[in-house]
């Protein structure tokens, strides 16, 4: 094991023999501005072998990569608009974002989800190293798994056995680190595609546009929706989509709603869960509310097991937040029935004033 | 301790497909099917596995439990061994619920064990009672005074809980929008920080200045216990639309609005928290569910309670903040006690509410 001092050698002296070492497939131990990192080549099989035995990870744990820019992160994932915005605001910084893997490297790199994460460390001598060898180097803290965050080379040590010791070809040490904390990750893979909105609905007839300016008066106009289809409700089922966006005031617009035909309990968003439903009586006839919220949903196919058919009853109204995905599918599974089929856009004027559009099918 | 009974508990409430062993209110494994690959344990055989997907993940996960279980006792633990299975009931997402009680169900028909439906909310409520593995936690059972004044705070859940005793428990507050994780993640995805992105909110809030934007504080006014962060977040969306008619936020301004989100979404706790104290004068605070993790959070908090000379209690082990089978188990235990079981007949109780 060789072990450099950055205190007293010179930066490019210690990257020369840093490269050497990892060139040949070797296993070195790093500063960054937040701990003391573990690197291979992450584009050399063997050295990702090395380096996973050395960490003791428990199977399936993803590790991440260091390079020097958005370019270089080019070869090895899909950046999208978010990932863009988050490398020119915050790169190099103590950030890990993830992406969408081109699967150029190790797989066993990879999360299970297919994604990457990559680091672009904001430590000139790593920048350099990573610039020169043209090549990314895995991106993980220095001790194993369940042991103290490492910012000192001492206490590293100490934590380590005698085969993690043995497997680490060169250390370079920059002494005691400022104790910052491990990077953020951002996570720029979910909610990109299916979120979002589909332009408008632009589907059926209009029957009203009109606009508010107050939480109160976006309840007054679930009200006044509800309580003009209420005789239809005792013979038919409803689904309500809406298309709007975050902020916009679409749970007001339920909760009005479910005001109206009687639910006491709280309305509250079903983002987290999904699916909140709510008893009412219409008429003494029991009836439901159905607030699905399809924001965190991954496909239809996951809709699907929701098997909404089943509340395709009199007096069973289904509210869709976020129904830009679920449109065509929610219109084909109730196409044939004799049900009632709502469309509202809510777009924003200002801070308090929205446009709301209802259509009807 | 070797007395205490010896529970498995199951969480499929909504997300994670979740499971853990605990030996009366230490917990001796918690397992999350987040945090396991199955697709390799599978050796390939599933291929990607889709969030959500409890049924692919169940009995890995329950198996993972009993092993890592097994370590800690240094013996096998087996079904044989245990004496309970618990089940969360819901609240929850129904398609998910589902999925846990009939695996629940299975286990105890087929080992011969009693059952145990298990209300989500009561998990993260006595989530600070947890032990680890040794049997250490912030605050041992026996030291439980009431009335307790409970505070719910994750992605699903924003609740003000009163407990007069362990059998008599009412939200006396909760968020008639958007639960609080819920707000952070999306102001997250608003700044542009991923999603879900409430964590990398609350770790660009450290670099931020908290007065750099006003934002409003919602219900400061509101006579009630309840709360809102559906304004906040519009109020956010607004000034971030503004700025992005001309330009792209900084990095400085991301993190500014980051704090002075946080900072306006804490004091609304604050308030609704010191309204609940002086209106039912509790012994103690117990906080629970997945933003109690943040720091900022509890510092806020913290301070409210010191304010009152009260103690307040957050859950300490890992895991244990987010959905988990640790702390359903660990509720089970009441119901243990009292013999309270349930049978081949337990159905998922999507809307189940806290007061029973």
């Amino acid at each position: 094991m060789i072990r450099l001092d950055l205190r007293n050698q010179k930066p490019k002296e210690i990257n020369k023999q840093a490269i050497t070492v990892l060139n040949i497939g070797g296993i070195i131990i790093y500063p960054t501005e937040t701990c003391y990192g573990v690197g291979v080549r992450a584009d050399i099989k063997d050295a990702v072998t090395k380096m996973l035995k050395y960490k003791r990870r428990p199977e399936g744990k993803a590790v991440s990569i260091a390079v020097t820019g958005k370019d270089m992160a080019k070869r090895y994932v899909d950046l999208n608009q978010t990932a863009l915005d988050i490398y020119s605001r915050f790169l190099p910084g103590p950030i890990t974002v993830i992406s969408k893997s081109n699967h150029k490297l190790d797989k066993r790199l990879e999360a299970e989800d297919g994604t990457l994460g990559i680091r672009v460390p904001k430590y000139d001598l790593l920048l350099d190293l990573i610039k020169t060898l043209d090549a990314p180097i895995t991106a993980t803290s220095a001790n194993s798994a369940g042991k103290r965050t490492p910012y000192s080379i001492d206490n590293l040590l100490s934590d380590l056995s005698r085969s993690q010791l043995d497997s680490i070809d060169l250390i370079i040490d920059a002494g005691e680190l400022p104790h910052n904390p491990p990077s953020s990750v951002i996570d720029t893979t979910k909610q990109e595609l299916k979120i979002l909105r589909r332009g408008g609905f632009s589907v059926g007839n209009r029957i009203l546009t009109k606009q508010v300016d107050s939480d109160l008066k976006m309840q007054q106009l679930g009200s006044e929706l509800i309580s003009s289809y209420k005789s239809l409700l005792e013979t038919h089922p409803m689904i309500v989509m809406f298309n709007a966006d975050l902020g916009a005031g679409k749970t007001q617009f339920i909760k009005g709603m479910a005001q109206e035909l009687g639910v006491t309990q709280i309305v509250n968003s079903p983002t987290f869960i999904i699916m909140k439903e709510y008893d009412f009586a219409l008429r003494q006839e029991k009836g439901k509310l159905i607030h699905l919220d399809a924001w965190r949903l991954d496909s239809i196919a996951e809709l699907k097991k929701f098997k909404l058919e089943q509340y395709f009853k009199p007096r069973h109204i289904i509210a869709v937040e976020w129904a830009g995905m679920a449109r065509d599918y929610l219109a084909q599974i109730s196409a044939h029935k004799d049900l009632l089929r709502l469309y509202i856009e809510i777009d924003y004027l200002d801070l308090e004033k929205r446009k709301v559009t209802i259509y009807e099918e | 301790m070797k007395n205490d009974p010896l529970i498995l508990g199951i969480d499929t409430s909504c997300d994670e497909t979740a499971a853990a062993v605990v030996q009366g209110m230490r917990v001796l494994s918690n397992v999350i099917s987040s945090q396991v690959e199955l697709h390799r344990k599978y050796g390939g055989v599933v291929p990607s596995v889709a969030r959500r997907e409890h049924e692919l993940r169940i009995d890995p996960v329950i198996s993972e439990a009993l092993r890592n279980a097994s370590k800690v006792l240094k013996t096998r633990v087996d079904f044989n061994d245990l004496d309970a299975i618990a089940v969360t009931y819901g609240p929850g997402l129904a398609i998910a619920l589902e999925i846990g009680i009939a695996k629940a169900k299975e286990l105890a028909l087929q080992h011969d064990k009693p059952l145990i439906g298990v209300n989500h909310m009561e998990g993260h409520l006595y989530s600070p009672l947890a032990l680890n593995s040794k049997g250490k936690g912030p605050i041992e059972m026996e030291n439980v005074e009431f009335p307790v004044l409970s505070f719910l705070l994750s992605g699903g859940h924003t609740e003000l809980v009163l407990l007069k005793s362990h059998d008599d428990k009412r939200i006396i507050g909760q968020t008639v929008d958007d639960a609080i994780g819920e707000a952070f993640d999306k102001v997250a995805r608003m700044l542009g920080l991923g999603y879900p992105g409430g964590k990398v909110l609350s770790d660009m809030a450290l670099k931020g200045d908290p007065e750099a934007f006003k934002l409003p504080v919602p219900m400061a006014k509101d006579p009630t216990l309840n709360m809102s962060f559906s304004g906040l977040k519009t109020a956010v969306y607004y000034q971030v639309k503004e700025i992005e008619k001309q330009r792209q936020l900084t990095a400085q301004e991301v993190v500014d609005m980051s704090a002075s989100f946080e900072r306006a979404a804490i004091n609304e706790l604050q308030i609704k928290l010191k309204k609940a104290i002086k209106l039912y004068n509790p012994k103690m605070i117990m906080v629970g569910g997945g933003v109690s993790s943040s720091a900022r959070v509890r510092a806020g908090l913290r301070k409210i309670a010191r304010d009152f000379s009260l103690p307040i209690y957050f859950p300490s082990l890992k895991n244990i903040y987010t959905d988990n089978g640790a702390m359903i188990a660990i509720a089970a235990n009441f119901k243990f006690h009292k013999k309270e079981f349930s049978d081949q007949t337990l159905d998922r109780q999507p809307n189940l509410d806290l007061a029973i």
